[in-house]
């Protein structure tokens, strides 16, 4: 149950997007992602779509590693556009009974709905599948940067993101391991009313947060014993670059971004 | 006694796996939820505001509070990249998201200094901050979208238009409320204690 966990994945690869400043790709991504919402019409859409199978195409990765991100949520997406069919009222009625309609703002918004998550979960997909997740704390931090002036502790604030990113899958081990161990001492999860099921949870969540403040113990230790002392002025292991391809990656989301306004005032 | 330096550090790293666990709980549905049946139209009980009582007890109401505006932000993402069911809906508003989580931190953080630190009535302020993290959260949440909704007629991409619908979504969410805060009772004391423990025998 644990292994099918796609979104948030990585895979190691050589294409021009895993090779992609962390910082440049973590930026132009959420750029991305907020720009789909200027989608109006089919042209915009065609458009984004294009855009989002040339990436994938630049990743190198089977398709497959896509679809099986996207899989799971599919029905989802299709709940969500199925209310927004239902309950949206305004523009022609075609059809209702009780607080159900059919109208056509109803059949716009929930087309719209549908198509903008689609892209916008395969675009973040891209990213989680190209970027290792320290590199996405690296990226992370060189943005909260800035925030320096104000006396934010952006270095303590990096580390942290980096330990809990380290111990993610690390954690999702010890509740699989947990779980089956309770299971075989006939601790069922899946039956039973709201207290059984809460008994249930207990012997699981115990031993959870315990490995979690023994693991924190061990870790501060010997992050002392190695002379941490907290604060800026750190050295680092991987140094990021800023190269020409990620100039060049900067221009084409811009240029992306203008041709979407222009499709959207066309029609 | 520690020095300052080394209680950072300890606390650093504590809070760091505490948002590791926020993050797993997120990811994994059966670690952050209890699916009770009607997990499609938004019936399920949300267990991870216990992380950040937890959090608030051991390391107090400011870490609480960081750790539970890192919940908040990651259920706000999560709201706009999956789709869980209705009750997701509400967490496309940053407010709704964010702000409720970190209160919960502050409030039992300082509910629990108050009690179980200055006056040491540790069972009783165990109990207090179970039922208080479901609260905190419920109300929060119910009052920020209502005010959203009803008080500034604010519609996010995703929640219908319609004066039904949003009362019949808020009630949802109030009565998966009062289960989590009969949930909070029962399971943060037990929780609390076994890690309070922990922390006294080291």
């Amino acid at each position: 149950m644990l292994e099918q966990l796609t979104l948030g994945r990585y895979v190691p690869g050589q294409s021009i997007l895993h090779r992609l400043d962390s910082r440049a790709k973590l930026l132009l991504s959420l750029y991305l992602i907020v720009i789909v919402f200027l989608t109006s019409n089919w042209l915009t859409y065609v458009f984004m779509f294009i855009l989002v199978g040339g990436l994938i195409a630049m990743t190198g990765l089977k398709v497959g590693y896509f679809i099986r991100g996207i899989g799971p949520l599919i029905w989802l997406i299709v709940f969500t556009a199925v209310l927004q069919l239902l309950f949206t009222p305004g523009g022609h009625v075609y059809w209702h009974w009780g607080v159900l309609m059919l109208t056509s703002t109803g059949i716009a918004t929930a087309v719209s709905v549908f198509l903008r998550f689609l892209l916008i979960i395969t675009m973040a997909t891209i990213l989680t599948l190209t970027t290792a997740p320290l590199a996405i704390a690296d990226g992370v931090e060189a943005m909260l940067k800035p925030l320096r002036i104000v006396h934010f502790p952006v270095a303590q604030t990096a580390l942290m993101l980096s330990v809990a990113l380290r111990f993610v899958p690390t954690l999702l081990d010890e509740a699989t391991t947990i779980m089956n161990a309770q299971r075989a001492r006939g601790v069922e999860f899946n039956n039973g009313g709201l207290i059984k099921r809460l008994r249930a949870i207990v012997p699981l969540l115990i031993p959870l947060f315990v490995g979690a403040i023994s693991r924190a113990d061990e870790l501060a230790t010997a992050m002392e014993a190695r002379g941490y002392q907290g604060g800026d002025g750190r050295t680092k292991y991987r140094v990021l670059h800023w190269r020409s391809a990620d100039t060049m990656a900067v221009i084409s989301v811009l240029i992306i971004n203008i041709v979407l306004v222009v499709f959207r005032h066309l029609n | 006694m520690q020095s300052t330096t080394s209680r950072n550090t300890h606390n650093l790293v504590l809070a760091a796996l505490f948002i590791a666990i926020i993050l797993v709980q997120v990811l994994v549905p059966f670690l952050g939820y209890i699916p009770l049946g009607l997990t499609a139209i938004g019936l399920q009980i949300v267990i991870i505001q216990f992380t950040v009582t937890i959090a608030a007890i051991l390391m107090g109401p400011w870490w609480g509070g960081l750790i539970g505006g890192v919940w908040g932000l990651a259920s706000f993402i999560q709201a706009w990249t999956t789709v869980y069911n209705l009750g997701a809906f509400l967490f496309r508003n940053p407010v709704t998201a964010i702000v409720p989580r970190i209160m919960i931190g502050i409030v039992v953080g300082y509910v629990f200094q108050e009690l179980a630190v200055k006056r040491h009535h540790q069972p009783l302020a165990l109990i207090l901050a179970g039922f208080l993290s479901s609260f905190t959260n419920t109300l929060l949440v119910v009052l920020f979208s209502w005010i959203t909704i009803v008080g500034f007629h604010l519609y996010f991409p995703g929640i219908p238009h319609s004066g039904t619908f949003t009362w019949i979504l808020l009630s949802l969410v109030g009565a998966n409320g009062i289960a989590e805060m009969i949930a909070g009772v029962i399971i943060v004391p037990i929780i609390g204690g076994a890690t309070l423990a922990l922390r006294r025998a080291r």
